[in-house]
């Protein structure tokens, strides 16, 4: 029996957890948010699909959560983990940071501006295909690519003429 | 660069009571700068001019738009449509030459209506937010430190085992690894397709370059487009070395086209494929372009399942459990499984098995029960001898019957169908204990 799926948010300020609540809430997966990289490494032990969010300090002295990804995807590589940094960049610093994140082993280096439907489907993409690998495809299935989440357009006010005309 | 002397009756308007505007603006600690109503740059003080770098002589007349062929520092100082309606307005830009903040400018416009309408624009720049620090952009030492530590484990060597189905597969890694040819894995699934991908890469001509893995099948389409081709991406980055794409035939076609044009333009790139099926069988399905097979699967490589390198078990379980030793009656449990699930399947079952027993050696026990039992039942259908004399002498007996009931018995048409002799026709009949039969409707 395959056990709940987890998103495993190693983050500092708790934002992507906030982002991710409502996906979750939706596809009864649980949310794991941590601040410890060795909390986040037995988080992703438990045996069920999983997905790591990793927030990452671009700096000298912070590569613990960058090690965290180099480690699981050495030991783990069937646990996909996505890399965010909340620190803005020109295109030669992030060109230069978003391949040394993927060398390390991330699925997913994510750069301001970061928005929820961003990391609601690479969440929602990533785990199914965590799925797909745990408990395998249907017969006969073809690989195919995730589809966005579809988003509900904000309502818009519906101004009644016949109802203004009364109180006119 | 210094400030302008200001210039004697110049912005002094007449009947402004000696008000020198210029010498006015060019004392304010706030960068200022005038724009008039065709969007040109009338003026700029020293503030200004110390924070953009740029002298007010060579700025001066400077088009002030978001046209795309302008520069940053054009667009930033452009006044917004707000503005140029005539009434006052706001706006954040990246701080030039930067296309991005941090540091942002925060722009106040303020119009300059007349009778006629607006005639010009001063603006007041403040900046806002520190910029990134130099050192925290760089990819620090300890990056670099970590990769090296990742590209020594993923040697060649890792791939390596007793079995000759691997030691076939290593060979041809390793010719794989001394060229830049695209390549494609084929492989069943949790085969380690991307691991070998990998381990090809560090041993090859780009080994200081990265190695970028996409899942094709687990990101949407426009992430991976973004990850590639959008702002900061990295396909057509030198740090890049391959670029291994999971199950490309997940990918979209328009996506597809456009991957194989950018490798074809970009050959230092190496892209590498991983998939359960060879280039040919994904394009005449349908699933990828024909580009794909044509110039990106000049090598394919197959990885082999791990039920044809079970030799390689001892080997491979020392990886998943390091310093945990196996038990030689574990062993032979494992030796008959079938591994639909490949070293993926293996990693769970042994792992597992260590959490059962966390000290000693892995025993037979700690293994999953269906596993044993289908170890210890015999097998149902015993396998058949395959005697070739016996199956060679029934198709050569069917064959000659086949020929002389088309030929309506008649040997000598028979035998030229069968491409012998006559003579030998006749001998193979008589030893074979062929039976001839009366011609259709003639005598034998």
């Amino acid at each position: 029996m395959t056990r709940v799926p987890a998103l495993v948010i190693l983050e500092a300020d708790g934002w992507i957890a906030r982002q991710l609540a409502d996906l979750a809430a939706e596809s009864a997966w649980l949310i794991r948010p941590t601040r410890t990289v060795d909390s986040a490494l037995s988080l992703v032990r438990e045996r069920r699909p999983c997905v790591l969010f990793v927030q990452v300090e671009l700096a000298e002295d912070s590569t613990g959560p960058l090690r965290l990804i180099a480690d699981l995807s050495r030991e783990l590589p069937d646990v996909p983990s996505v890399a965010v940094s909340d620190v803005k960049l020109n295109d030669a610093d992030r060109v230069q940071w978003a391949a040394a994140l993927f060398d390390l082993g991330a699925r997913l280096a994510l750069f301001p501006p970061l928005t929820q439907p961003v990391l609601e489907d690479a969440a929602s993409g990533l785990m199914a295909a965590a799925i797909r690998r745990t408990i395998g495809d249907a017969p006969g299935a073809k690989p195919s690519a995730p589809k966005p989440k579809p988003r509900r357009k904000p309502a818009e006010p519906v101004i009644d003429l016949a109802d203004e005309e009364l109180h006119e | 660069m210094s400030t302008p002397p200001t210039p004697a009756g110049k912005g002094r308007p007449r009947g402004s009571g000696g008000f020198g505007w210029r010498a006015f603006f060019q004392l304010s600690a706030t960068p200022v700068f005038v724009v008039g109503k065709g969007r040109r740059l009338r003026f700029a003080n020293a503030a200004w001019e110390k924070l953009t770098g740029v002298s007010l002589s060579e700025a001066l007349g400077m088009a002030c738009s978001t046209k795309r062929t302008g520069t940053a520092l054009q667009a930033a100082l452009a006044p917004t449509p707000e503005a140029m309606a005539g009434r006052a307005d706001r706006a954040r830009r990246p701080a030039p030459p930067a296309k991005n903040g941090p540091p942002w400018w925060d722009i106040t416009f303020a119009p300059l209506s007349g009778e006629s309408g607006i005639f010009g624009v001063v603006g007041f720049v403040h900046v806002v937010g520190e910029p990134v620090p130099a050192a925290a952009k760089r990819v620090p030492a300890s990056v670099a430190e970590l990769r090296a530590a990742r590209a020594a484990h993923f040697s060649l060597d890792l791939l390596d085992g007793p079995a000759l189905a691997t030691a076939h597969f290593v060979s041809q890694a390793r010719l794989a690894a001394q060229v830049l040819a695209p390549l494609w894995l084929v492989g069943e699934r949790g085969s380690g397709k991307e691991t070998a991908a990998r381990a090809i890469h560090h041993s090859g001509p780009h080994r200081e370059r990265a190695f970028v893995a996409l899942d094709c099948a687990g990101l949407q389409p426009y992430l991976i487009e973004s990850a590639l081709f959008g702002l900061g991406g990295v396909a057509a980055s030198e740090r890049v070395g391959t670029l291994y794409l999971k199950e490309p035939t997940a990918l979209p076609r328009d996506l597809q086209q456009k991957l194989a044009d950018h490798a074809a333009e970009h050959p230092q790139l190496r892209l590498a494929c991983g998939s359960e099926r060879t280039a040919a069988s994904a394009v005449s399905d349908g699933a990828l372009v024909p580009v794909f097979q044509t110039a990106l699967s000049a090598l394919e490589l197959r990885v082999p399942p791990l039920r044809d390198r079970l030799d390689d078990l001892p080997r491979l379980a020392a990886r998943v459990v390091p310093g945990r030793a196996l038990d030689p009656a574990a062993l032979a449990v494992l030796q008959t499984h079938k591994w639909p699930g490949n070293l993926r399947e293996l990693a769970d079952v042994l792992s597992d098995a260590a959490a059962r027993a966390p000290d000693g050696p892995i025993l037979r026990e700690h293994l999953p029960l269906v596993m044993r039992v289908k170890a210890d039942a015999p097998r149902t259908a015993p396998s058949k001898p395959l005697e070739l004399d016996a199956i060679l002498e029934a198709v050569e007996k069917r064959l000659i019957a086949l020929a002389l009931a088309k030929c309506n018995q008649n040997q000598t048409d028979a035998a030229r169908l069968l491409g012998v002799f006559r003579g030998r026709l006749s001998r193979r009949i008589e030893a074979l204990g062929l039976q001839p039969k009366k011609p259709e409707g003639g005598a034998p």
